[in-house]
């Protein structure tokens, strides 16, 4: 009796496993419906609308209307055509799809509308044939005094960052061979308004990409920090980079760092520091003020 | 015959076996204090380590709130001089303003669509954002958003832009701070550092120390167990000022007096088995002369059996002291009663009259009534007798013998007088040890064996009294013992 049992169990764990498929994709011919997050909640919402994604029964356009209005099954999210709003009837011509929305669709206006406007146009303009929807409510277009089409292009849901952009940068190096500093372009991810000094030394102190070209500066320097003020770039070294003699003189060195930086609009002049203190004699180099251009 | 061995058998316990110095127990005792100094000190760090920086994050959220806020504020009243926020009236507005800091700037009317943008790349102008920050903040509602992760601070704030009572738009506020994080990177490396050389500073400490602990422990283990297995003589090195100094000292003390003891023992066992030796001895003696004399006369044989009598009486006399001498020192002991001092020395002195009559002396008795003692019979018995045969034994012919008590502030005082020689001053303080005996051919032929006194010492003792000997010079002899008087009335059980 106790084997039966457990045979039975585990026929039903079997039965519930294969119960849950996996979610339907676009080669099943399923489509896109999209409804929006409980996004009024709370602060830590990571999106605004999200795609569920559904297999149509048959023609696709009235089973996405449907949808729309209907809770989703999944947790968090809200039916985009919220309490009574629905499509009464709509018609595709050249590819515009006229939907003819009940009354209740008046009584939305600002962010709601806007929700369910996009909801409806990134779902319908995604179906074959259907690249603009148009709202109409009691045979006029709504809003009247705004937009009432909607291409998917309309919205975006990208998250608003700053995104660090490939920004060429100058840098010098050493040429044995001509026995002089030679510039060289790196690109460096900056954010927009982000400063690039430090990222300027950053590069500067990993060395050149040439390998006919050597780092002027001592291998293993470390940058302490850097910060800006009124066209002066204070440039903080650890002591060991004072102490330790270069490789083709303390004044490549110094040039090289100079040049590097000046190159930069905000950067006028170089003040070197040694661990937050006025730097040192470094070899031939007095540092004690700004160092510019050379 | 088994064997009797004077020293205990040496058995090697199984923890003994072990190395010397590393014992079972020690290295656990060790273990555990090392791992309570470690536990305590990492659970330390870790707060140490966590907390402060937790403390700086939140702190830096709540400026990076204010800060944002109030930019986005500022920007918000800015526009709200607009009726209705269109790209052109904003840009205009926003170009004054001119905002510094790394951010990201979007401005949407009230429907969500992006009337300004700062962005170079992905600019949303023109667009709806579909962003959930910006809707709730078109809701009405003030949003922040800040987390720290991979080396900065991320930031996001988004306002109502509020014109004439109603909502005209939103404005959205993104930053993007590395070095704040830096800094508090530095702080997070620092304290890793100093949490790392502290960890093994204790470490190596909490080792040191608890080696030490434990070290000095496992000494004083292995005396206890060298002591056991019979080295009396060893002693522990007395290390440092605190309580397990103290347990050395302790320890020493007791192991001499262990020491003490057992020499006492062997002391007594060897002078046992000498005086047990001699009349033996005699008898043996006795016994060949009858046997190897072919025809002994009768008389001269009668004389030797009876000499053997004799001997075999002082054995049976000897053997009985001994008796009650390892009775008294395994304690084992009789029940108390109160009992009457008088009708203890009445009783001696009769059973003495044999012994007295024989040698010449008289016995006087001078007891109080009233003498009441918490002792057992047996026990009081032997004190007074044997005091009071001593008395008679050395005493010289028409001499006397006194045997007084009374009761003298709260205590019983018996005092045995007898005209003797008298003892001198220097055998006065040996006088109770046993086997002690200060004329050694005459007390042999009394039959005594110096075992007398000590029993009346230490029976004396046990029922809390003290007794002593005095000796004034002239001769004569004086016993003197005293015991509490017992409170009860007499034939009341103890």
């Amino acid at each position: 009796m106790k084997r039966l049992v457990c045979l039975l169990c585990a026929l039903c764990l079997l039965a519930g496993c294969a119960g849950s498929d996996p979610a339907p994709s676009p080669a099943d011919g399923a489509v896109a419906v999209y409804y929006p997050t409980d996004w009024a909640a709370s602060d830590a919402q990571e999106s605004l609308v999200e795609p569920v994604w559904l297999v149509p029964g048959g023609d696709p356009i009235p089973f996405c209307l449907a949808k729309l209005t209907e809770t989703p099954a999944a947790e968090g999210l809200r039916p985009a055509f919220p309490a009574g709003v629905r499509a009464l009837s709509h018609t595709l011509s050249d590819g515009v799809l006229t939907l003819n929305m009940s009354a209740e669709f008046l009584a939305l206006t600002g962010g709601p509308l806007t929700v369910t406007e996009a909801c409806a146009a990134l779902t319908l303009c995604a179906l074959p044939g259907v690249s603009e929807v148009a709202f109409q409510a009691e045979g006029v277009p709504y809003p009247a005094a705004g937009k009432s089409r909607f291409t998917a292009a309309d919205f975006t849901g990208e998250t608003l960052v700053l995104v660090p952009v490939e920004t060429p940068v100058i840098l010098y190096f050493f040429n044995e061979d001509t026995e002089a500093l030679t510039p060289e372009t790196h690109l460096i991810a900056i954010r927009e308004n982000e400063h690039a000094e430090r990222y300027v030394l950053e590069v500067l102190f990993k060395g050149p990409n040439d390998t006919s070209l050597s780092s002027a500066l001592p291998e293993g320097t470390r940058l302490l920090g850097v910060s800006l003020e009124a066209g002066v770039c204070y440039v903080n070294l650890p002591a060991t980079f004072y102490a330790t003699p270069p490789p083709f003189g303390h004044a490549t060195a110094i040039k090289a760092i100079t040049n590097s930086l000046t190159l930069l609009a905000e950067v006028d002049a170089v003040q070197f520091l040694q661990e937050g203190d006025p730097a040192p004699q470094y070899g031939d180099q007095n540092l004690e003020t700004p160092v510019g251009a050379n | 015959m088994k064997d009797v061995t004077l020293t205990a058998e040496t058995t090697q316990t199984p923890e003994a076996r072990q190395k010397p110095g590393r014992f079972f127990l020690a290295g656990r005792y060790q273990l555990k204090i090392a791992l309570s100094y470690i536990a305590i000190i990492i659970a330390m760090l870790v707060l140490f380590n966590s907390y402060p920086i937790l403390i700086s994050q939140s702190l830096i959220f709540r400026a990076k709130e204010n800060s944002l806020s109030t930019r986005a504020g500022l920007i918000a009243s800015s526009l709200a001089s607009l009726d209705i926020l269109t790209a052109k009236d904003a840009g205009q507005i926003m170009g004054i303003l001119n905002d510094q800091g790394v951010s990201r700037i979007v401005v949407t009317d009230a429907d969500g669509l992006a009337v300004y943008d700062n962005a170079v790349t992905e600019n949303t102008q023109g667009r709806y954002v579909l962003r959930p920050e910006i809707f709730r903040a078109l809701a009405g509602a003030d949003v922040f958003v800040s987390a720290y992760a991979e080396g900065a601070f991320e930031s996001r704030a988004a306002v109502p832009v509020m014109g004439r009572g109603r909502v005209l738009g939103a404005v959205y506020l993104y930053e993007y701070d590395a070095e704040q994080a830096r800094i508090l990177q530095a702080l997070q490396d620092n304290m890793t550092s100093i949490s790392v050389v502290l960890a093994s500073l204790v470490l190596v400490l909490s080792i040191v120390l608890s080696r030490a602990l434990a070290r000095r422990l496992s000494d004083l283990l292995r005396g206890i167990r060298l002591v056991r297995a019979g080295q009396y003589s060893h002693r522990v090195t007395r290390r440092g000022r605190d309580e397990l100094a103290s347990l050395a000292d302790e320890f020493n003390e007791l192991t001499g007096r262990l020491q003490k003891t057992e020499a006492a023992r062997r002391r007594f066992v060897a002078d046992a088995s000498h005086e047990l030796k001699t009349p033996l001895a005699s008898i043996r003696l006795l016994a060949d002369s009858i046997l190897q004399t072919e025809n002994i006369d009768t008389s001269i044989m009668r004389e030797f059996v009876t000499d053997i009598g004799d001997e075999s009486d002082r054995l049976t006399r000897l053997t009985e002291k001994l008796l009650a001498l390892t009775r008294l020192d395994a304690e084992v002991f009789e029940p108390t009663a109160t009992l009457d001092l008088k009708k203890v020395i009445v009783l001696a002195a009769h059973r003495l009259k044999p012994l007295a009559k024989q040698a010449g002396v008289s016995v006087e008795v001078s007891a109080d009534d009233g003498c009441l003692v918490e002792a057992g019979a047996d026990g009081l018995y032997q004190i007074v007798f044997n005091l009071m045969e001593n008395a008679v034994k050395y005493n010289r012919p028409e001499g006397t013998v006194r045997a007084l008590s009374f009761v003298r502030d709260g205590r019983v005082t018996l005092i045995v007088d007898n005209t003797g020689p008298g003892i001198a001053e220097e055998d006065l303080p040996r006088v109770f040890e046993r086997f002690y005996r200060v004329d050694k051919a005459r007390s042999r032929e009394a039959g005594g064996a110096g075992l007398g006194l000590s029993i009346v010492k230490d029976t004396v003792e046990r029922y809390g009294g003290d007794v002593r000997l005095e000796s004034p010079p002239g001769g004569s002899t004086r016993a003197v013992a005293s015991f509490p008087l017992s409170p009860k009335r007499q034939g009341g059980p103890a």
